[in-house]
């Protein structure tokens, strides 16, 4: 529900609270009104009655049917004074018993004492009670018409620095390089969001840029004390008195560091792609690279003896860095010859519409699309690092490329659609 | 062979020169960008080994600075900065070879040596070792003047090994510089083993003495 939508209506329930109630002091207040009106006509009637007695007009004369005159002959009874009463008098006019108000008096006149009962007919509640509603109804309607219509117009005015504020929001990005633009209002509110927004994505855009920065920075400052050992280690080999078991302890620890080594160069390279740091798209001959590439690894797929056979349609083109483009077909065909079997096999299909790389391998106990994440492997024994696929991932990522695992029965196939 | 060792880090430094004083060189070292270019304005060297990131200076103007006062020096980049711009930026300014760190000091050693065979010893590209003759210009193999059939990677594996002589080179080293950086998977360095001893099959054929000699648990040593 949208926020305008949601004021309005509670504005009608205020409103309609509010109206429900004036109307009945509305009410309250005319009838009094007419009442005290009524109250004061009579009074009036009364000493007008009183004047035309005590000038000697005879009662017969004075007498209505709205005034009757009764003398009084019993003194002893006789006490000055007047009481309002409300009366119902049914009129033959309207066939109808109506509201009256009756005044009862006794006055004095000329050594007589007379009752004296006046009736005037007010108006009537149920009437009172029709104009109010009549009124206030068309108050209210022409308030919610008013209402409404301001609201969507004001809303318009009023949101649009929230609505400029989402945009900015929306197009803000952790890994862009610029900062959070908000547009400038001179709402309070919206200030407040403003730069509460504007301290949260800073804040967050240093300490992202200070992690990658340590990613980059902790796997290339790293490769310097690599090399300062693995040479020390070399030297060490070099030593005619070494047994066989401590040869093997240092082969063994060479191995190691040549594999931390290329852990940082591989994180290394996630950061650069991360980073945007291959960003020059020239359209590449993506058929001459998979070729190349199949070259290269086809001696060592004929060491595993592994059958690698290639179906490429030349003058393949995609528009990407060409770096990038060859990291992720060499770790895509890597990945397939390591985690092949003994005897196993390897198809690689290139088209227009997509590079598909099918090997035969080990069962595999992961869901497929968790082998993209950094350090998953199916098989934690084999030396891989476990950063080839999220590599592949990475650089799919950044070029827009659609890149899908999928494995059934030991067949285990890459397939990255080009554009 | 006089070689100047560019590198900011003296760890670095000392391990390249233990290991290149063992063979024909005379090494000299140089641990700033202002080392290097006093040196490189007073003496001559065969190969200067460039590290590229210097703390007071980018070695890219060492390159430059080389290539104006010494063009005959032959220049061998080394950087941990892996990025192909680097690379191709050295290779431009007429860098003979890049190394990325970290690298073997025995790939190192091979690379010095390629690059002075084809900077200073032009015509003559001839690699001797006892009787075994390799012309390293169109990668001719001769044993006692009996020319030799390799196939590509034998050929690769034998200039290593003598390059290389005299020291121990592990089957990962041999590997990785037979394959490149993309061996790293494979779990066993036994087609290393295959190589060499089709090499040593063949060598033994043409009546040539076994200079391989098998560092049990370790790799292989070339020697006499």
């Amino acid at each position: 529900m949208r926020l305008i939508i949601r004021t309005a209506l509670w504005y009608f329930l205020l409103a309609a609270f509010v109206f429900g109630i004036g109307s009945s002091i509305i009410y309250v207040l005319i009838k009094n009104a007419v009442q005290v009106e009524t109250d004061y006509e009579l009074r009036g009637d009364l000493n007008g009655i009183r004047n035309a007695l005590k000038n000697g007009v005879t009662p017969a004369q004075i007498q209505t049917p709205r005034i009757k005159i009764t003398l009084l002959d019993t003194i002893q009874y006789c006490k000055i004074d007047s009481t309002f009463s409300d009366t119902l008098i049914f009129l033959k006019r309207t066939n109808n018993l109506e509201s009256f108000r009756k005044l009862v008096a006794t006055i004095d006149a000329q050594k007589k004492f007379y009752r004296i009962e006046i009736v005037n007919i007010i108006f009537e509640q149920e009437d009172i009670s029709e104009v109010v509603y009549q009124i206030i109804t068309r108050l209210f309607i022409f308030m919610s018409v008013v209402l409404l219509l301001a609201s969507f117009l004001l809303s318009r005015q009023l949101l649009q620095p929230f609505k400029k504020l989402l945009d900015s929001i929306e197009q803000f990005s952790l890994k862009a390089d610029k900062p959070l633009n908000l547009p400038s209002t001179t709402i309070y509110e919206f200030k407040q969001l403003n730069a509460f927004l504007t301290r949260m994505t800073s804040k967050a855009r240093r300490d992202y840029q200070s992690l990658k920065e340590f990613t980059e920075n902790a796997s290339h400052e790293m490769q310097t004390p690599l090399a300062i050992a693995k040479g020390k280690l070399e030297l060490l080999q070099q030593n005619i008195n070494l047994d066989e078991n401590q040869s093997k302890l240092l082969d063994d620890s060479q191995k190691a560091l040549t594999k931390l080594s290329r852990l940082g160069q591989a994180l290394s390279l996630l950061a650069k792609i991360e980073n945007q740091e291959f960003t020059t798209q020239t359209n590449i001959d993506f058929s001459t690279i998979v070729t190349h590439t199949i070259s290269l690894f086809e001696e060592l797929a004929t060491l595993k003896n592994i059958k690698l056979e290639y179906y490429l349609q030349p003058n393949i083109y995609v528009k990407m860095d060409t770096t990038l483009a060859d990291v992720l077909v060499t770790n895509i065909i890597k990945n397939a010859i390591q985690h092949n079997i003994e005897n196993g096999w390897i198809r690689v299909y290139l088209d227009q519409h997509k590079l598909e790389v099918i090997n035969s391998g080990e069962e595999l106990h992961l869901s497929p699309e968790t082998l993209f994440l950094r350090f998953k492997k199916s098989n934690q024994s084999k030396g891989s690092l476990g950063l080839g696929l999220a590599i592949v991932k990475k650089i799919c990522e950044v070029n827009q490329l659609q890149v899908q695992y999928n494995y059934n029965d030991q067949t285990h196939s890459v397939q990255i659609l080009l554009r | 062979m006089k070689v100047l060792i560019v590198e900011d880090e003296k760890e670095l430094l000392e391990n390249i020169r233990l290991y290149l004083s063992t063979g024909e060189y005379i090494c000299e070292t140089a641990s700033s960008f202002q080392e290097a270019q006093d040196k490189l304005v007073s003496f001559i060297y065969d190969v200067v080994v460039l590290d590229i990131m210097l703390p007071d200076g980018n070695g890219l103007n060492i390159l430059q600075l080389i290539k104006e006062k010494q063009s005959d020096t032959g220049i061998l980049v080394a950087s941990a900065k892996n990025s192909l711009n680097d690379k191709l930026l050295g290779l431009d300014l007429g860098a003979d070879d890049y190394l990325t760190k970290p690298y073997h000091l025995s790939e190192l050693n091979a690379r010095l040596k390629a690059i002075y065979r084809r900077r200073k010893l032009q015509g003559s590209a001839l690699v001797h070792f006892n009787e075994i003759k390799i012309n390293t210009d169109n990668h001719e193999v001769f044993i006692k003047e009996e020319p030799l059939t390799l196939t590509g990677k034998e050929y690769d594996l034998l200039l290593y090994f003598i390059t290389n002589k005299n020291r121990v080179l592990t089957k990962q080293v041999i590997a990785e510089h037979l394959w490149g950086d993309n061996v790293d998977f494979l779990d066993s360095f036994d087609f290393v083993y295959q190589h060499i001893k089709n090499l040593r099959k063949k060598m033994m054929a043409a009546d040539c003495t076994d200079y391989i000699q098998t560092m049990y648990g370790v790799g292989y040593k070339f020697t006499n």
